[in-house]
């Protein structure tokens, strides 16, 4: 049913019609005080355009912009209520800037798709940096703002009026004030406020419009009772004028409005509606479902053939219809007569909206529009299909840091429907593990599980099952508890063998990978890290890619094949610097081994430089033991700098990682090896006789001796041969000082070992 | 899933008379003209319901007057 759309035409257009300054329309009615008012309160801070809609603040606004005496450019974005993903409303933001000067926010953008930077902490400060650079003074435009709801997004607006720097001017125009310190702004005079007062035209401006505009021929007194009915509401005024436009008996008319204490637009609104041809009234109301409106993709939704003609038509004849682009390809309703046409919809064809969202629907999954297709498929009810989208995006859209906009998409199917699907489930799971909520994530994978054991679908079982599997590696592995990890590491890479691919394989192999060589099985980590490697470049997972190789790079180091080591962290940053993802903690165990390789040429400035940043990366991903290592590297240097105290500090730090961690693997031993080499270990109490260390092997079943498996169940989860596990737990008999199991546990207990 | 759960009656005063025809837009809303203002009553689940209702109304350019929470007693006398 939809006709043919290229692939280059939905999303891209639709980007450029928020960025687009809307352009003055024929019949505006020049503001010429006020925008006198705009132009000159643009030496403060911030203005504020706050009014009811229909007001004429757009309109205003981009009369300023035209305006000959303003030399600014304007960055413009009109903003919508998916951008309450503060990913999507600062994108806009510096797409908005960038139609000014092309380099702006490259940076804030990178650190802005980084999981683990908040807005406040990186982003902005290095968006106001470049603003600071800027050679010329700009405007940058939030239009609607009101359809922002997220505190989040309020809070970093706030951060960025309070450090604008006086290149930049801020204008906000809403219908609610916004949540932000104005009173603050008023009393040091940067705020310059247009209100809906200041908006309203005179009697003077309502004869203009109503007669050269619109071209009436109204007498004064039919003006001034106009003007006093809709109190110069811009709204009103153009309503009115439509109204009467083609009317023989203005008087009339005018008698029976002025006397009538009908709400305006109720009034007018139906009157223009009902007084518009049939085919064009019916082609209203039914595209009022759409946010924007199209051509082609009117003629899906209506079936009219001639909706491009109409669209044209009936925004030249100004019947509310706003043209979004130059081109004339996008347009949009005004706000108001959108509302109406809703209700007019549910009124005059009860439920025929379910059929129309479902047309757009499907228009915007051919043209790859999934956002809008998802929106549009859940407003008809379809959640099947919405489902299906989002199972298949939901992976790409987090790639690029989309976590909030992949979180609307399951926010708004019922609970019940998300229950019952187990991939929704192991999605919820995966935006907790995203978003460091890990006490959802195990809430999540019960329910994904629940609901695959309620289907009776076979075909789904082993993705579910893997999928599940590996969400807990992961999940385990952030909560830093290591044998864990490598248990459900590998029940996700056996069930993955017997499976098709699953989007999870090229995340959990690293974790896997990761959590073998932290239990201090080095062996087998480096062949997991090597095949995570190989898969993640062929799956195009550039961050997958990067952890693993970090890994490597720490296992070759450990080793003492500096070479091999300095290769593998070239390759972990190389990937990082080529896909802009420098900002992202994946990189981290590869710039902390670089620093310890610095450290190694006694390079001791540039190697500490180095485990800085590894450490401050480290610390946006949540696992801590990826933290305990950075820091440990860094308390190393700082200790050989001879930096006592601070290296005292941060050993402090480093053990509190560690002790975070449920099982933190070999990293416990590392900790207390290098506290002692650096004699900044805590006292040790009294009685305790020392002892000489256990390998990193011998802590690997030590670990596991905790445990209820028997020491031919420690070998086969080990993978090693019975008579190995005998001779390490004698050895560790041995080193400890004990006779048997529980003694040997208490013992390392004591000593931190475990 | 809304069901059998406490609802608030409120009471919203707005100016300017409104249509039967956009009381149909309003599921559950009983519109009263009085004096050159409409009373709206609604039995309201939550605040997000109310702030719904309320930001509907802004966007069809209605002047808010008053909102009132009514109690069992009021609106049954």
């Amino acid at each position: 049913m939809a006709t043919a759309i290229s692939t280059a035409s939905a999303t891209p257009v639709l980007a450029a019609t928020k960025l687009h300054i809307p352009t003055l329309r024929t019949g505006h009615l020049h503001r010429v005080e006020l925008v006198g008012a705009l132009i000159a309160g643009g030496q403060s801070r911030v203005t504020l355009v706050a009014a009811a809609p229909g007001s004429g603040k757009t309109s205003l606004l981009s009369e300023w912009h035209a305006d000959p005496s303003e030399r600014r450019p304007f960055a413009w974005i009109s903003l919508d209520s998916a951008d309450n993903d503060p990913v999507r409303f600062w994108d806009g933001v510096f797409a908005a800037l960038q139609t000014i000067t092309a380099q702006i926010g490259d940076s804030a953008q990178a650190a802005l798709h980084s999981p683990g930077t908040t807005v406040n902490d990186q982003v902005l400060p290095l968006l106001i940096n470049d603003l600071a650079g800027l050679p010329e003074p700009i405007v940058l435009v939030l239009d609607d703002y009101h359809l922002i709801e997220s505190g989040e997004i309020h809070r970093a607006v706030e951060l960025l009026v309070e450090r604008l720097p006086p290149a930049a001017h801020l204008v906000i125009s809403t219908r609610s004030d916004p949540p932000l310190p104005l009173s603050r702004l008023r009393a040091r005079g940067q705020l310059t406020e247009i209100r809906g007062a200041d908006l309203r035209f005179n009697v003077m401006e309502a004869s203009a419009f109503l007669n050269d505009v619109v071209g009436l021929d109204l007498e004064a007194d039919e003006i001034a009772r106009l003007h006093e009915r809709t109190e110069g509401w811009a709204a009103g005024l153009q309503l009115a004028g439509l109204s009467l436009r083609g009317r023989e008996d203005h008087r009339q008319f005018i008698d029976s409005f002025a006397g009538d204490d009908q709400q305006i637009v109720d009034y007018l609104g139906f009157e223009v509606l009902d007084r518009e041809a049939p085919e064009r009234r019916e082609f209203m109301i039914q595209t009022s479902v759409l946010e924007r409106l199209s051509g082609p993709l009117c003629a899906a939704v209506t079936c009219n053939p001639d909706s491009e003609q109409l669209l044209r038509t009936l925004e030249r004849e100004n019947a509310f219809v706003v043209a979004l682009d130059s081109k004339r390809e996008w347009y949009r309703y005004h706000h108001l007569f959108a509302e109406l046409l809703h209700h007019e919809l549910e009124r005059t064809r009860p439920g025929l909206a379910v059929e129309l969202h479902r047309r757009a629907s499907a228009w915007y999954r051919e043209g790859d529009a999934i956002p809008e297709a998802i929106g549009h498929a859940t407003a008809a009810g379809d959640f099947g299909d919405a489902i299906e989208l989002i199972t298949t995006h939901w992976y790409e859209f987090l790639q690029r840091g989309r976590q909030e906009t992949v979180a609307s998409w399951i926010e708004r199917l019922p609970l019940e429907t998300v229950l019952h699907d187990p991939n929704l489930c192991l999605t919820k799971a995966w935006l907790g593990v995203n978003t460091g909520r890990l006490d959802e994530v195990d809430r999540w994978i019960d329910a994904a599980g629940l609901a695959a054991a309620q289907r009776s679908d076979e075909r789904q079982l082993p993705p579910v099952e893997s999928g599940v599997a590996s969400l807990q590696a992961i999940h385990r592995y952030m909560s830093g508890n290591v044998s864990a990890a490598v248990a459900a590491g590998r029940r996700a890479l056996e069930l993955e063998r017997g499976g098709s691919a699953s989007p999870w394989r090229p995340v959990g192999c690293p974790v896997l990978g990761l959590s073998l060589h932290w239990h201090g099985d080095h062996e087998r980590a480096s062949q997991t890290l090597t095949e995570a490697v190989r898969i993640a470049r062929a799956n195009g997972n550039h961050l997958a890619a990067m952890h693993a190789s970090g890994g490597l790079a720490a296992i070759e180091f450990e080793r003492g094949d500096a070479a091999s080591a300095s290769a593998r962290a070239a390759d972990a940053i190389g990937l990082a610097e080529e896909h802009e993802l420098s900002e992202h903690w994946a990189s981290s165990l590869a710039l902390a081994v670089s620093g310890q390789l610095l450290d190694r040429t006694d390079d001791l400035d540039a190697a500490e430089h180095l485990l800085v940043r590894a450490t401050e990366l480290a610390q946006r991903g949540v696992a801590s033991i990826e933290i305990a290592y950075s820091l440990l590297a860094l308390a190393g240097i700082r200790y050989r700098l001879g930096r006592d105290e601070e290296a005292r500090r941060i050993y402090e730090e480093a053990r509190q990682a560690v002790a975070k961690c449920e099982d933190p693997g070999v990293l416990n031993e590392r900790l207390a090896r290098a506290e002692r080499r650096s004699r900044f270990a805590p006292t040790p109490r009294p009685g305790r006789t020392s002892s000489q260390a256990l390998s990193d092997a011998e802590l690997s079943v030590l670990r596991l001796l905790r445990s209820e498996l028997s020491q031919r169940e420690i070998a086969g989860e080990l993978h090693l041969s019975f008579n190995t596990i005998k001779t390490h737990t004698r050895s560790i008999y041995r080193k400890l000082g004990v006779a048997e199991r529980g003694e040997a546990i208490s013992r390392a207990r004591e000593l931190s070992l475990i | 899933m809304i069901g059998s759960g406490s609802r608030q009656r409120y009471e919203i005063v707005v100016r300017g008379r409104l249509s039967s025809r956009l009381e149909c837009a309003f599921d559950g809303v009983t519109l009263v003209p009085r004096n050159g203002q409409t009373t709206l009553s609604a039995d309201l689940v939550d605040q997000s319901q109310l702030y719904g209702l309320l930001n509907r109304l802004r966007d069809l350019g209605i002047e808010l007057v008053s909102v009132n929470s009514v109690s069992e007693r009021e609106h049954a006398a």
